[in-house]
This record gives C-alpha cells, structure tokens and sequence, in this order.
C-alpha cells in the first residue's frame, strides 16, 4: 500500500504529462530541470523522514511544491539578470540529495542491522 | 500510513510524473543559440565566429558570382535554343522537311485515253515535261511542290527510269520522283500565288504544248488559306548516315 499509492501517480502523472498538448522549448528546459531536482531532492527528504519517523504529511507537501516553485523561480531570475542561478540550484539540490541518500543508506543499514540482532 | 500522509504522497508522485512526463515535451532537435556555460566558452566562441566571418564572405561571394554567371548562362542558353531552333524551324519549311500548305494551284497531267497508243510512234520523256513544268512553277515563285505526293526538295531528281526503246508510246514511262516511282496521271500541287503561276503557264503555253502531245494539262486555282496541302519530305537526306571522321 505504501509503495502502491506514490506509483501510481507517478504513472498518472506521466500519462498526463505525454498526453497533453504542450510544446516545450529548449530554453523551457532548464526551468523545468531545475524543478524536477527540487522535486527529487523533497522525495528523497520525505523517504529519509519516513524511515527517521519524522515524516509530517503537510511539511512534506508544501516543501515539494515551494522547492519545486521556487528552483524554477531562481531559474528563471537567473536568466533574467544573465547570471546562471539554475546552476547553483543544480548544485545545492544535488549536495542535498546525495546528503539526503547518505542518510537513506544509513538508516537502512541501520533497520538491517537491528533486524539481524533481533533474531 | 494515515489519509493525510497517502494524499500528500500521491499529489507529489502525481506532480513529480506531470513534469517528468512534460520533459518528454521539449524540443531538444536544435542546441541553444547564444548560451554558453562559460566566459571561456563564449569567448573561444566568438573568436571562431570572427575567424570564420571572413572566410564565409569569400564564400558567399563566390557563390554569388557563381549564381550570377550561371544565371546569366542559362538566359543567354535558353535565348540562345529558342533561336536555334527558330532557325531550324525556318530552314526545316525552307527545304521542304516540314508539311505546307496555302493557296496555290493543282495541276493534273493526263493523257486522252481516246487517242490509241501506238508503240514507237511518239515518244514523249515524261521526266523532261515534269522538269520543265517544275522548272516554271519555281520561277513563277512557288513556295513549294509536290509531284504525286512527293514533295520537291533541293536533292529532289526527276529522272526517266526506262530505256528508250523499251518505251512504247505516250506515258508509257517510268519516272521516279524521291526514288518512287511514279507514273501518270500526274498530279502536281504548289503553293505559291495561284494568278502568278497561272499567268506564268498561260504565258509559256504549256497547255498549248501538252494538247500537241495529245496529253491533257489542267489548272486548278486553290487560293484559299489551306487550298493545297503539300506533305513533308520523307525521304533521305545528304549527309543522314555520315558519321565523323576519325584518325
């Protein structure tokens, strides 16, 4: 059940994603990257709460969509005033995700291990 | 899993696979004009761009002046085909190669079939009246003739093709026209000013001349637009099979 729900909107969203009629152009891109990292970045914060068991359904929700909003707003700042901010929000939604993976790892490891000491 | 957390989970997969769904949307056919990810990158950009301008000038005007001259070439190829064969059109009529037609005159050529033939008595070249008709209807301006539907062109021969004495009487010749054979009645259409070739002939007495012989000589005025047909020549022509020369 867990698993089941986040698939599948994920295969709505995409079937609504392809299906509809939009032309994206290649300067469209860059905002759209961007906010797609901010959106990984905020599941990958989500999943690490879970299994911390600090995850709060409403912070989650509303750091998905002011991430994602909000790196797509920098981006397209950052082209406005000529400097490359989608770059730098490139990077710190990377740092995140990595740091947030790390974490991920970790507390898995963690549950593995304490299962293994449980039997 | 409470409500709230299986809402929140599946507004953000539904939002995350809109855009991941929407990325399948870009046009990534053309690379970026104008961005570069670096001073560096622009700055070796801009350089090539400065080094190639020249170059591409050189290019351009060259292709310019290649368009121009072949331009010009093919307006003075295509003036110059319209008038070759303009030309080959005019020399084609000329020479008899095409079919003509116009006012003129036909003129029928008999012999009166009450007269009985007596073989040996009178001998008549029949070639030699042709020759001679043939030979006023030109002088009196004839466009063009055709003698049995052999239309007349400069290599055109009129020759008797019988020995002499073989001939028994009065058309009884063979006469070839364009190498065919023809023989009489002979009927013989021009084109050309009908009155002119008229006179020409009252004038010499050719009918006179052909009633002596006991031969009938009939002139037919056609002056309408296309009162006589003439048929183009068909026949070989001087220099047809020719080929080059080689060493």
């Amino acid at each position: 059940m867990v698993m089941l729900i986040p698939t599948v909107g994920l295969v709505i969203g995409l079937a609504i994603g392809l299906l509809v009629n939009v032309h994206l152009s290649i300067n469209d891109a860059s905002y759209l990257s961007v906010a797609i990292l901010a959106a990984l970045d905020t599941v990958f914060g989500g999943i690490k709460a879970v299994l911390s068991h600090k995850f709060d359904p409403l912070t989650f929700l509303t750091g998905f969509f002011s991430n994602t909003l909000l790196a797509a707003l920098l981006a397209f700042i950052g082209s406005l005033l000529g400097v490359d901010l989608a770059l730098a929000a490139v990077v710190a939604f990377g740092v995140r995700i990595f740091t947030n993976l790390g974490a991920i790892r970790h507390l898995l490891l963690e549950r593995a291990k304490l299962a293994s000491h449980g039997e | 899993m409470n409500r709230a957390a299986g809402y929140a989970l599946f507004a953000v997969s539904l939002s995350l696979g809109v855009m991941l769904g929407l990325e399948g949307h870009i046009e990534r056919g053309e690379a970026p004009v104008g961005q570069y990810a670096s001073y560096l990158e622009a700055s070796n950009a801009l350089q090539q761009a400065l080094a190639k301008t020249p170059v591409l000038r050189a290019q351009l005007r060259r292709a310019q002046a290649l368009h121009d001259a072949l331009l010009a070439g093919s307006r003075h190829a295509s003036r110059g085909l319209a008038d070759v064969q303009a030309e080959l059109r005019r020399l084609d009529a000329e020479a008899g190669l095409t079919a003509l037609s116009g006012p003129g005159v036909i003129i029928e050529i008999n012999y009166d079939p009450a007269l009985p033939v007596i073989h040996g008595l009178r001998y008549v070249d029949e070639a030699t009246q042709l020759q001679m008709v043939v030979n006023y209807l030109l002088a009196s301006g004839a466009s063009g003739i055709a003698i049995d539907g052999q239309r007349l062109v400069t290599t055109s021969a009129i020759p008797s093709v019988s020995g002499l004495e073989q001939l028994p009487g009065p058309f009884a010749g063979i006469v070839q026209v364009n190498d065919v054979p023809i023989s009489a009645p002979y009927t013989i259409a021009v084109v050309g000013d009908s009155t002119a070739i008229s006179n020409m002939l009252e004038v010499e007495a050719l009918p006179e001349q052909f009633r002596l012989l006991d031969q009938s000589f009939r002139l037919l005025a056609r002056p309408g637009s296309h009162g006589v047909r003439l048929p183009a020549y068909s026949g070989q022509l001087p220099g047809q099979y020719a080929t080059e020369g080689g060493e």
